[in-house]
């Protein structure tokens, strides 16, 4: 029993440690709200690299036109 | 007694490690055992410094022990504070922007926010700052944004559904103290929405997720995976810019032209300047309130000779293009936009209906105007003259209210549709109304027309 007790707040203790999120947030953060972050932030590195492909592959046409057919 | 369990204004109480106190007329920011540490860190990273010195933090002292063990930081006055019910839409959007500035900022020196609520923005003589300290916390690298709920549902939902849906939408904030609810906004947004991507994932994805986690009996907390700061600033990022370029809807509101079609020739309507003018540089008020403001011109007169002045007007379009224009400006940080229906102005809501206080509280002032205002309460609206009388009171111990007559085209226009049933409306009837809540009356005919200017003051208590 003592056992089982200590390896529990063993546990609960790691876990304390690991939790991704702040231990004294008063605030519910809500588990949909959570639990969709990570893809959110995902989505938009996403879309921001493509934006950023998007305008180096513009500013090559730009470029381009600017100099000319060789 | 009860209700000084809770404090006045929108201030924090529901968190452990401190919140908002008033003692007197000073306010504090208290932080208990539970605060201290994130307290230090706050100020002694820089953080807090660099916040102020840039005007995006409410400016304040040292903290001081008290005999309690909590320390108590002492914080500079709020002039007038307002909800986001009221605000005008740029307000709105410029809150947004700074709550997202400060994440950033933030995280560059190791801290993060509690939360995101839209209480912990105030107008603060002409500029958004933020004026909750408590918020600011230690970040640990992968730690989720615990304010992301609270961001969408007081931020984002809302600005999404004013900017793409019908610009009233705010006012269901007064009914939802904790943001529009995720699903609720999914619903009332134009389908269209789907397509954009931030909508398609802060409120149509974040709503399918919420409702499919919520209900469960599992009592262990939920396997959530970390998020990695790099990632949470590009999220950031990304809002900021949506949130930053967000418009307001580009209707032409009914008032906005209102000075196109009036009985003024210019110089009746320049000799109406020149009153009001006059009026308050004699009188000196420190605070004024101008109900009716529209596109302000009255309420920057105010602002000359007074330090604060809360312009209230019932059409949306007519606020927002106010703020627009007093944004950044100099002369304008003495104006506080708001939108207020007086015939239903802000009640006192939230907890013990204490937590937000009822406009008519809040905007207590020196002087009240009411400029071409009394015909659309008395005849518009159907008040009786002396509750017009009666809001004045409430409000100020001085009043400059303007007496449109019936044979001015806005009141013939009132009653275009109507029978004249208003017989006592007329310059007796308003200063027999007027006359049971101030002693005092002096009129001051404005030049070229048939309108008067009324100063009423010597309240009766």
């Amino acid at each position: 029993m003592k056992r089982r007790i200590f390896w529990s707040a063993a546990a609960a203790a790691v876990g304390l440690f690991f939790f991704p999120w702040n231990a004294w947030a008063y605030l519910d953060p809500g588990a949909g709200s959570m639990a969709i972050q990570a893809l959110a932030a995902a989505v938009f590195t996403v879309a921001v690299f493509f934006r950023q492909i998007r305008g180096w592959i513009c500013s090559l046409f730009r470029k381009g036109s600017r100099h000319g057919k060789l | 007694m009860v209700s000084s369990e809770v404090t006045p204004q929108c201030l924090s109480f529901r968190d452990p490690a401190g919140g908002a106190v008033r003692i007197g007329d000073a306010f504090y920011r208290r932080i208990t055992a539970a605060g201290r540490e994130d307290w230090r860190r706050f100020n002694d990273s820089g953080l807090a410094g660099e916040l102020v010195a840039d005007g995006l933090l409410l400016p304040f002292g040292e903290a001081v022990k008290q005999p309690s063990g909590d320390w108590l930081a002492p914080v500079e006055t709020l002039e007038f504070v307002s909800y986001s019910h009221e605000w005008a839409f740029g307000q709105f959007r410029d809150a947004a922007v700074l709550t997202l500035e400060l994440l950033l900022r933030a995280l560059e020196r190791g801290m993060t926010l509690k939360d995101a609520s839209s209480c912990n923005v105030q107008r603060h003589r002409g500029r958004t700052v933020f004026v909750d300290h408590g918020s600011f916390t230690v970040y640990r690298e992968g730690e989720v944004w615990a304010g992301y709920r609270q961001f969408v549902s007081h931020f984002l939902g809302p600005l999404l559904l004013m900017a793409r849906g019908d610009r009233r939408h705010q006012l269901q904030l007064r009914n939802f103290p904790d943001g529009l609810p995720l699903d609720y906004v999914a619903r009332a947004l134009p389908r269209r929405n789907l397509f954009s991507l931030q909508a398609l994932v802060h409120i149509y994805g974040h709503a399918w997720f919420q409702k499919r986690l919520q209900d469960t009996t599992d009592l262990r907390p939920p396997e959530i995976r970390p998020l990695p700061r790099k990632r949470f600033q590009t999220l950031l990022l990304s809002l900021r810019e949506f949130l930053a370029g967000l418009k307001s809807p580009a209707e032409s509101g009914e008032w906005s032209d209102y000075y196109d079609h009036t009985s003024y020739s210019e110089a009746s309507f320049l000799d109406k300047q020149r009153i009001v003018r006059e009026l308050c540089r004699e009188l000196a008020p420190r605070r004024v309130v101008d109900l009716g403001a529209n596109t302000g011109v009255f309420s920057r007169i105010a602002a000359e000779e007074s330090e604060v002045v809360i312009a209230a007007d019932v059409d949306f379009p007519a606020v927002d293009r106010l703020y627009g224009q007093l944004r950044g400006s100099v002369d304008g940080a003495r104006i506080y936009p708001l939108q207020q229906d007086l015939c239903c102005p802000s009640p006192g809501f939230g907890v013990l209906n204490r937590e937000r206080l009822p406009f008519l509280e809040r905007a207590r002032a020196d002087l009240a105007l009411g400029l071409a205002l009394v015909h659309h309460l008395a005849i518009g609206s159907n008040w009786p003259l002396p509750l017009v009388g009666a809001l004045f009171a409430e409000l100020a111990p001085a009043a400059v209210v303007e007496f449109v007559p019936k044979s001015d085209i806005q009141v013939r226009r009132l009653l275009r549709t109507r029978p004249d049933i208003f017989p006592e409306y007329g310059r007796a009837g308003l200063l027999a109304a007027f006359g049971r809540y101030y002693r005092r009356v002096k009129a001051f005919p404005i030049a070229g027309s048939d309108r008067e200017i009324f100063l009423f003051d010597g309240r009766i208590q």
